[in-house]
């Protein structure tokens, strides 16, 4: 399977030239399996142009968009995904049980209250929740989507996609903490990411960050690293940047977890994620 | 550096953007942030709308916190609540700071509506801080009288009706200056016979007289005229209308704002062309710019 990334950006999208190379999009992923399925993950703003390029790409759109939670910053391109507005097109949705409430509330759903001038109901997508990945897996052509809680306020979920014999996983807005509140536990993660092909994951802090700002749901990016040390995954690319952080210093967290790791895992590839790169698993 | 005490009004674009925040290569120029003005004429400090931008902004006042002597007050005048002008304010660093006065004005026309959805965008579903967590002194008045001193500065302002939902304008008068901010209205449908109704007449001479004269008029131009073309009602100007209109009021300088998000720079450094290709037939000399971010102009 393939991934893309729309937006890699935590909390507020930040344009500007600090941000062109990782970029300055939120939270928006696409996914495409081996059958050509597309699946997206999350609706930031990154989810504008990718709306465009699959309208351009294929026309008709059949996709699963699936959300991890309905912080702003993971719902608030949606009224912009063209493809919306298009009757011909077939969304299933699915992810953390609220997701279709945090789709709808930038509408207008009674008159003048919105944060946008439009009706969910206007919308012309065929849009259908399958409310499967809350009770279990979720199958899509060959590939199965398996969800984890997150450890974040008002909670979310991480997902696992594994196709043949491929894994991926993605956990953002995860905070790493032996204090977990909702029983969870750093271990618990390491099962659910262990030897992952590919492994993205929330690296918003720095350490020293972090200590200010416990409890806020994000991850230093050692202990993401330790994570994905511990998880013997193949790769491992930062993601949730944060928004005071330019290109360069994006550039040099990287570089450090490459130093970190060499010491006891030299094989596992390390990256930032960058808006517009694509992997391939 | 101390902030100078200017006697003329200092305007900054920090949010030129419409619709939604467009970061990438291709607005670099331009900017991808969503509307935020900020305003200091000596020691009064106004911003226009809340946007993305006013990240920035919190951010630079926090800087020169020291050289304003560790206290801040600001009047937020908001034009509207839909969400590119009120998405920043969750990050607006000054209303983190604890003695920050901060007055938030908006429309009176829907009774408590700004409180609830400025709240309601803190909401703890969607956002992990609340807006009570804030710790500036924070007011929120919605207009009432239709003039308003903030020290040596005149804030007055009108409704919009043109627009989904409605928004407001505001023009402030200092040091003998004008500066009016009217963004998000669709004035192709109160000028051009074919979009009327029975409200655009009067509508029309309003805003006229509204901005007429101002030395500078930041101003709705989200789109071409084709494009308008196709997004007629969705509270927006094409450029044609705002030229010939700002042109009509004799306003000395205009500054197109709310830039689309399909138009890249090069878009906008076209249209920029374009528009100057036929200035020259133009008698006025009105100066017509495209709104940049980090721009800072004296006024």
């Amino acid at each position: 399977m393939k991934v893309k990334f729309w937006g890699t950006r935590g909390s507020i999208p930040v344009p500007g030239k600090d941000t062109t190379t990782y970029g300055g999009n939120t939270t928006c992923l696409e996914i495409t399996l081996e059958s050509g399925r597309k699946i997206i993950i999350d609706a930031g703003t990154g989810i504008r142009l990718l709306g465009q390029h699959l309208l351009a790409e294929a026309g008709k759109i059949d996709i699963h968009l699936l959300i991890t939670h309905i912080h702003w910053d993971h719902v608030q391109g949606f009224p912009f995904f063209d493809p919306v507005y298009d009757p011909e097109s077939k969304i299933k949705i699915d992810g953390f049980p609220t997701c279709i409430k945090g789709l709808s509330v930038p509408f207008d759903n009674k008159m003048g209250d919105g944060f946008f001038p439009l009706k969910f109901d206007d919308l012309k997508a065929e849009m259908s929740y399958l409310d499967t990945l809350n009770g279990g897996p979720l199958k899509v052509d060959n590939a199965v989507v398996d969800s984890i809680p997150l450890q974040h306020p008002q909670g979310g979920f991480g997902l696992r996609f594994r196709e043949g014999k491929k894994t991926l996983v993605f956990l953002t807005d995860n905070e790493l903490t032996e204090e977990a509140w909702a029983g969870r536990h750093p271990e618990d993660y390491v099962k659910f990411c262990k030897d992952a092909d590919l492994l993205i994951h929330d690296a918003q802090y720095t350490p020293e960050e972090l200590e200010k700002r416990k409890g806020w749901g994000h991850s230093d990016y050692v202990s993401t690293l330790n994570l994905g040390l511990k998880a013997n995954v193949k790769k491992l690319v930062l993601f949730h940047h944060d928004p005071s952080r330019k290109d360069p210093e994006v550039a040099s967290i990287k570089a450090h977890c490459e130093e970190l790791a060499r010491k006891s895992n030299p094989d596992m590839l390390i990256d930032a994620a960058k808006e517009e790169s694509e992997l391939t698993v | 550096m101390t902030p100078a005490k200017p006697s003329k009004m200092y305007v900054t674009f920090w949010g030129t953007r419409g619709s939604i925040s467009t970061p990438g290569r291709s607005t670099e120029k331009y900017g991808g942030n969503t509307p935020c003005v900020f305003v200091q004429y000596q020691d009064t400090n106004i911003i226009f709308d809340a946007g993305t931008g006013i990240r920035g902004l919190g951010l630079q006042l926090f800087e020169e916190l020291e050289d304003r002597n560790g206290h801040l007050s600001l009047h937020l005048f908001l034009s509207h609540t839909h969400w590119d002008h009120i998405q920043g304010f969750p990050f607006f660093q000054a209303a983190y700071i604890k003695g920050t006065e901060l007055v938030i004005y908006g429309s009176s026309n829907k009774g408590q509506f700004l409180e609830s959805i400025l709240s309601r965008q803190m909401d703890v579903d969607y956002f992990p801080v609340g807006l009570s967590e804030m710790a500036a002194e924070m007011k929120i008045q919605e207009m009432s009288d239709e003039t308003m001193r903030l020290g040596p500065v005149v804030v007055d302002w009108q409704e919009q009706i043109f627009h989904p939902g409605g928004s407001v304008r505001y023009r402030l008068t200092a040091g003998g200056k004008k500066v009016a901010y009217a963004t998000d209205v669709e004035l192709d449908r109160m000028f051009r016979p074919e979009f009327q109704d029975e409200n655009s007449d009067g509508a029309l001479r309003d805003y006229l007289d509204f901005i007429q004269g101002v030395d500078l008029l930041i101003a709705d131009g989200q789109y071409t005229e084709k494009e308008y073309a196709e997004k007629v009602d969705w509270g927006h100007t094409s450029i044609p209308v705002i030229l010939e209109l700002a042109e009509r009021a004799k306003v000395k300088q205009l500054a197109i704002f709310h830039h689309d998000p399909q138009h890249s720079d090069k878009i906008l450094d076209s249209l920029w062309h374009e528009c100057h290709a036929g200035i020259s037939d133009r008698e006025s000399g009105m100066n017509v710019f495209w709104a940049r971010e980090g721009m800072t102009l004296a006024v």
